[in-house]
């Protein structure tokens, strides 16, 4: 039987892969090195074949005529979509059978998951496989899109409970395959606003905190307004790691690390999802 | 909502390189046939970002099709016409 052997919370940062307009203290960036780092040694450590991506389309893939509010990649995947990454789009190895499942499990329990036979990832799926699966050999990796970008929102609790579908459809796969989850994006940033480039690193700090003792209900309480006015319009991928939390069932948070990197617009928290004792 | 219209004008640009060309060379007959509100086509063809963004149009879909126009380094004068108050 497949199982969920992991869950990870981790930025997105465009200019972590994209030359950023001006380089980031060393220190700060060796942290975020780091982290992926670690990421990268625990599944190794966890014997992971298949990582589950939750990200969010930045009004990049879909467009107006179509904007999905979770869709998830059965077939042909590669990445990135934004030639400004600065890197030669490459094809990703997608799990597609295990995605396959997953859509139809969900569809025969509450959840319609629009799908991609073809797709090509923007920077928040792509960049947690650039520095978090590429160099782990042999895992393969199914993208998830929750609509956390583009207003109307999928409410936080329906994350939470797609988080949920996702891991009752995986319990229920006869494979056995090893999967972790990763709920990517955040923290405080504000892309395209007028206070781009602002971090507003005591709230990123309160999220952190929710995500170390595991309180996803304090996540979901919070309103998109209220997300928006502390964490900006980034803020509201928070949705991804409620996801990812609802798929990871009761948890903590062992935190990896938290830095505020103004060079990368964004504050960045790293975490490694545990079962809650 | 007719910012709806004006979020498809600007997935275009950003989305379609024909599209994108054609804007470049002749804006205004590039958007003629989309049916827009006077104003709203006005903001288009100066780039309000401002006055796009207090009307609901996404911020993210803003700053990615003014870079898809003026090019990355034109982000400095995104942000400045962002923190303009929008009648300006």
């Amino acid at each position: 039987m497949a199982q969920i052997v992991g869950g990870f919370i981790m930025p997105h940062a465009p200019h972590s892969v994209a030359t950023p307009p001006a380089p980031p203290p060393k220190d700060k960036a060796d942290a975020c090195w780091s982290a992926f780092a670690t990421i990268r040694r625990r599944l190794r450590e966890l014997d992971v074949d298949t990582v589950v991506v939750v990200g969010d389309d930045h009004y990049t893939i879909h467009g107006p005529h179509c904007i999905p509010s979770v869709l998830i990649g059965i077939g042909e995947v590669s990445g990135p979509v934004e030639p400004w990454l600065e890197v030669p789009r490459v094809p990703i190895e997608n799990n597609q059978l295990l995605a396959r499942h997953i859509m139809s499990h969900g569809h025969h329990n509450g959840v319609d998951w629009a799908y991609a036979k073809a797709m090509t990832l923007d920077h928040s799926c792509y960049v947690p496989w650039h520095h978090a699966v590429r160099e782990v050999e042999g895992v393969k990796m199914i993208p998830v899109y929750l609509n956390a970008g583009v207003d109307p929102l999928i409410p936080s609790r329906r994350a939470y409970e797609v988080g949920q579908a996702i891991a009752r459809a995986i319990e229920a796969y006869e494979g056995g395959d090893r999967v972790a989850i990763y709920g990517t994006g955040g923290m405080s940033h504000w892309p395209g606003m007028s206070q781009m480039g602002r971090v507003n690193e005591e709230w990123d700090r309160q999220l952190v905190e929710m995500i170390r003792t595991g309180d996803v209900e304090s996540l979901i309480a919070l309103s998109d307004e209220a997300i928006v006015e502390a964490g900006g319009n980034g803020g509201l991928e928070l949705k991804n790691w409620i996801c990812a939390m609802g798929a990871f069932g009761a948890c903590s948070g062992d935190i990896i690390t938290y830095q505020a990197m103004y060079e990368w617009v964004c504050g960045c928290a790293f975490a490694e999802l545990k079962e809650a004792a | 909502m007719s910012s709806y219209t004006v979020e498809s004008v600007l997935f275009s640009l950003q989305s379609d390189p024909g599209f994108m060309e054609r804007f470049k060379s002749d804006p205004e007959a590039a958007i003629r046939d989309y049916p827009l509100t006077e104003k709203e086509r006005r903001d288009i063809l100066n780039w309000n970002v401002r006055a796009m963004s207090e009307a609901g149009v996404s911020d993210m879909l803003l700053m990615v099709s003014f870079s898809a126009i003026h090019g990355q380094q034109a982000m400095p004068d995104y942000m400045r016409r962002m923190n303009m108050p929008a009648g300006a």
